[in-house]
């Protein structure tokens, strides 16, 4: 699944990516106002089109609706810019099968030759989104704002019900509220590369602010309740 | 007439204004009924309320603050009363327009129609 917002130059080729691994392709478009979604669908995915712009949470609420009403066991998520390696869904799928985890998060923070440039306040931020992350998910989790990632049933279920649809609430804010409730998560490496067209959704200062948002927002518990984790599906 | 009987009578005055706005916007349809009805309500309390304002002060009195200060924070709590409940009222609406174009976008899928007639790649 790859939620979409004017990526014109780069969504052909992820989507022929994705798809020559044999996955079927759902691009949901989020109130493109470019040429996305005709890029998408003659590069033979699926698409959602949204008439208007919903944020990223929006947009995978809608993929993980239409997920569910086609009976899909999980969903991969990745980025439409390019940056999420396509080969490397294999290993998030390998691990969910291999741990029975409900989220197998792609981490770019272990990948040894990673190194991120941001200014030292976003950094600290991003520290305690990782803490705050870890604590939840009783695990360590490195990349709390992956967006490359699996997401199986049931959560998939509950997600397509609710999901936080405003910047961190899609990755930060969900692995807190799964992992508060016993849905397991896991990480593993992935080498994400730079993105090469467009711009990220949020400036550095405004990215700060929105991190502390989501602190205050896990903090005083004010993101939405998904239903108790009753058993594994090992059980 | 005494001065208490000036100002009930004002403010009498004032929500009738009031009532008379409200019922021109009902009528132009630009206020819903739901919203008509409260603000209906608020008049009508204004009108008949109006006659009351000689407790004003022993109430101020008795809670310690001056008549003007009284009604300043009685003021200010109805409009947040309000305001709250048109921020309610508002995030419903919002997420009701995100459920309607999710529902939307899935239902164009399932039919196959795409929304959007740009022109394709080929005749740009």
């Amino acid at each position: 699944m790859i939620p979409a917002l004017n990526e014109q130059e780069t969504i052909s080729k992820v989507v022929q990516d994705v798809s020559s691994l044999g996955f079927n392709v759902l691009v949901v478009d989020d109130g493109s106002s470019d040429l996305t979604a005709n890029r998408a669908r003659s590069s033979g995915a699926q698409i959602l089109e949204l008439s208007m712009n919903l944020g990223v949470g929006g947009a995978l609420q809608s993929g993980f609706s239409y997920a569910v009403h086609h009976n899909f066991e999980a969903v991969v998520q990745i980025d439409a810019d390019g940056q999420h390696p396509a080969n490397e869904i294999f290993n998030l799928i390998d691990r969910a099968n291999a741990t029975d985890a409900d989220v197998v998060l792609g981490s770019r923070f272990l990948m040894d030759t990673f190194e991120m440039k941001v200014s030292r306040t976003r950094k600290f931020a991003m520290w305690i989104l990782k803490l705050v992350a870890s604590r939840a998910c009783k695990t360590r989790i490195s990349d709390s704002s992956s967006g490359f990632r699996l997401i199986r049933m049931p959560l998939l279920g509950h997600f397509s019900k609710l999901f936080p649809s405003h910047y961190l609430g899609d990755t930060f804010e969900a692995l807190v509220i799964c992992g508060r409730r016993n849905y397991k998560v896991v990480e593993i490496p992935a080498s994400f590369s730079d993105r090469k067209h467009g711009q990220s959704s949020a400036s550095s200062k405004v990215a700060v602010l929105l991190i502390f948002r989501a602190l205050f927002v896990t903090t005083f518990g004010l993101h939405f309740q998904l239903p108790e984790k009753v058993a594994s599906r090992a059980d | 007439m005494s001065n208490r009987a000036i100002f009930a009578i004002e403010v009498a005055i004032v929500a009738l204004a009031f009532a008379v706005h409200v019922a021109r916007l009902s009528k132009k349809r630009l206020l819903s009924f739901k919203y008509t009805i409260g603000w209906m309500s608020v008049c009508l309390f204004g009108i008949f309320a109006s006659p009351l304002v000689f407790l004003i002060t022993p109430l101020a009195k008795w809670l310690r603050l001056t008549p003007t200060a009284l009604l300043i924070a009685m003021s200010t709590i109805s409009v947040a009363v309000i305001l709250i409940q048109l921020s309610v009222s508002i995030s419903g609406n919002q997420r009701k327009m995100e459920t309607l174009v999710r529902e939307n976008a899935l239902l164009r899928e399932s039919l196959g129609i795409s929304m959007k007639d740009k022109q394709s790649d080929h005749s740009k």
